[in-house]
């Protein structure tokens, strides 16, 4: 079933030449599940996945991606963009755990990456690995310019090369859009819940290291943040006196927000009472920004 | 007048020696140094080896440097005007950075020959046991220079990582010096037994197991009395963890004891090298073969690194001699011949000796 591969990743290039083909018909069915597809995924951070081998079905689902795209970059919003960009990678990720290997193979010779033998080439691992611990390259077996890999975390890597593509890829020139996609934008604003008012949290007295400052500016300027720095600067908080609540409220502007895991992961570093990393660890995250001369951020005054 | 001299030395060695110049010369950008400062202006750009030839001959500066960088625009202000293309991959090893007991003796100015035999080990190290062996570049593609002063360079021309952004390098620093190794992951306990990592494992895991046994065999004082006096556990301990069995011997808190003695791999490792020259896409590395200004040496390409000697095959002047006044210097070599302690002496030196203290701004012409 050809057509499922397209639907599935819409974002390859077989797929776009499949879209290029066709007279794409916008009409309401089209349109209401491109509307339903962008509001999931900016609303719940997630598309829900559809399995149907119908080919009328199939067809409506990858032209969807098309017009989705349109919306989101109507909406002219890095955030959205980036929210946006997440929810596609992980709706074809999941779809990648349970496909063949042939499949598989498929979508990631899309961004010249090789997987031979549960391994792959350490240049393409750095381009796209997660920014987490257990990502780390020196946590993984690496021989010969050979990254050694499970499916899964394979499927991890290939999840950030998508969402890379389809980022970079976004927003689309607003006078290429057809009046029928425009005419829809009001109605997916009004679905999206009121922008985040921008959550500031000052010291009670002081300042915060100057590395912690830019992490909240970032965090402010919906950047998405890699975990490690999530991580230092829940812990750094934590230790300033900053309550849970005020800290998950913080990440409600990270593209990837999802308030049940946020909640959870700031608890948790609240109760094992992890110590502030060293600035010099700060440096190896490549968070440091200023060289004060202290030993540790939480020692800036 | 010291200036003149040196300046007027270094013009006669651009105009009888060919210069290296980096691949893509026209998309690089180029620094120059003064008497006073390594890096004093930047932004440069040459179109071809001809033009950065008559340069150095006709302006000789103290110092030159080029970036690691491709840019569209090297010569455009501010950086991001220059529109960067992608990097190099550049380690800077230097001596000074190993901390060695010996700095006692002779600060840092005059790297001694324990300062740069230490340095060159790490130097071979970085590329036969990570470079090569773990990241699998090519030795064609990996170039050493002597920085020209104590250290050295390491410059990986693979096409495959030149488009790595900033994050991604600093994932290799960190994987080069061991930052972030996740220790309790290596480990596992079967049926109450302690398991982890075997000699042959790929990366880091196999490093951990190797570098355990060599303490063992060499029965660091480091390891519980029970591990250094008997050969027979000591023997059983090594076939063990040689095949990823870390509970041969009943030591309590075995886990502990090994990460403590691990503790020092990583941190040691990674005072050797100066991260932001690797991290820093768009950092100036010092122009193979030019003259070091705060030495005279040439930051020479090094062919044959087992067989290097700084002090002997990168000097760049001849034996002429030299009468110079001289304010201090510890003792120091230079090719086979060792020079000094100097305290107030007026005294001829060969050329090579002579500008090498000048440069360092210990000793003057004498009139």
């Amino acid at each position: 079933m050809a057509n499922q591969f397209l639907a599935h990743y819409p974002f390859t290039s077989e797929a776009k030449n499949f879209v290029a083909e066709q007279k794409i018909d916008l009409n309401y069915d089209l349109l209401e599940i491109s509307k339903a597809r962008v509001i999931s995924a900016l609303k719940d951070g997630q598309i829900p996945s559809m399995d149907t081998q119908v080919e009328e079905a199939l067809k409506l689902e990858i032209c969807s991606y098309a017009v989705s795209r349109m919306l989101v970059s109507l909406l002219k919003s890095k955030f959205y963009v980036s929210r946006y960009s997440i929810a596609e990678a992980k709706r074809a990720s999941s779809y990648l755990k349970v496909d063949s290997d042939e499949n598989l193979a498929k979508v990631t010779r899309e961004f010249n990456i090789g997987w031979n033998k549960g391994s792959m080439q350490v240049s393409d691992y750095l381009a796209y690995a997660p920014r987490a611990l257990e990502y780390k390259l020196i946590n993984k077996h690496l021989s010969n310019g050979l990254v050694s890999l499970t499916r899964n975390e394979f499927i991890r890597v290939i999840e950030e090369a998508i969402r890379k593509h389809i980022e970079s890829s976004l927003p689309i020139n607003e006078q290429a859009i057809p009046s029928q996609v425009q005419a829809l934008v009001a109605e997916v604003k009004k679905a999206l819940p009121q922008e985040t008012a921008k959550i500031t949290i000052q010291p009670q007295k002081g300042e915060y290291a100057p590395c912690i400052k830019k992490l909240l500016e970032d965090l402010k300027n919906s950047e998405n943040l890699p975990h490690i720095a999530r991580w230092s600067l829940a812990v750094y908080l934590i230790h300033k006196g900053v309550d849970v609540d005020s800290i998950v409220n913080l990440f409600k502007t990270a593209p990837d927000f999802n308030e049940k895991v946020t909640r959870y992961q700031v608890e948790y570093v609240k109760k094992r009472g992890y110590k502030m990393p060293n600035c010099s660890v700060i440096m190896s995250y490549g968070l440091c920004v200023a060289r004060c001369r202290i030993k540790n951020p939480l020692e800036f005054k | 007048m010291e200036q003149n001299y040196i300046r007027q030395k270094f013009q006669e060695y651009y105009q009888k020696n060919p210069i290296e110049w980096p691949p893509e010369v026209s998309r690089r950008e180029f620094g120059f140094g003064s008497w006073e400062k390594k890096i004093e202006s930047r932004h440069s750009r040459f179109s071809d080896y001809t033009e950065l030839k008559n340069y150095l001959v006709r302006n000789t500066p103290f110092f030159i440097s080029y970036s690691t960088a491709y840019y569209e625009f090297p010569d455009a202000r501010p950086m991001e005007r220059k529109n960067w293309l992608k990097a190099d991959l550049v380690f800077d090893l230097d001596a000074d950075q190993l901390k060695l007991s010996c700095l006692a003796t002779h600060t840092k100015d005059f790297p001694c020959d324990n300062c740069l035999e230490k340095i060159k080990l790490e130097a071979i190290k970085l590329v036969e046991e990570f470079l090569v062996t773990d990241l699998g570049f090519s030795k064609d593609d990996i170039t050493i220079n002597f920085s020209g002063n104590r250290g050295y360079h390491v410059h990986v021309f693979d096409k495959k990582i030149q488009k790595l952004n900033a994050d991604a390098r600093r994932e290799l620093i960190d994987y080069v010096c061991g930052t972030g190794l996740n220790f309790d992951s290596l480990f596992y306990l079967n049926e109450n037994r302690l398991l982890g990592p075997k000699t042959n494992d790929g990366g880091w895991s196999g490093k951990v197991a190797n570098h355990v046994i060599n303490l063992v065999r060499s029965g660091s004082p480091t390891l519980p009395a029970k591990l250094r006096k008997n050969e027979e556990i000591k023997n059983k301990v090594i076939t063990g963890i040689a095949n990823g069995n870390w509970d041969v011997v009943a030591i309590p808190k075995k886990q502990e004891l090994w990460k403590n003695l691990l503790g020092g791999v990583g941190v040691a490792l990674g005072d050797k090298i100066d991260q932001n020259v690797t991290g820093d896409v768009s950092k100036l590395i010092r122009l193979a073969n030019s003259l070091h200004g705060e030495t005279g040496l040439i930051a020479k390409i090094v062919k044959d690194i087992n067989n290097f000697d700084p002090l002997k095959h990168a000097t760049a002047f001849g034996n002429q001699e030299v009468k110079v006044e001289i304010s201090n210097a510890p003792k120091f070599r230079i090719g086979d011949q060792y020079y000094g302690p100097y305290n107030n002496n007026t005294t001829s030196l060969p050329e090579v000796a002579a500008i090498y203290l000048i440069c360092k701004k210990r000793a003057k012409l004498a009139k």
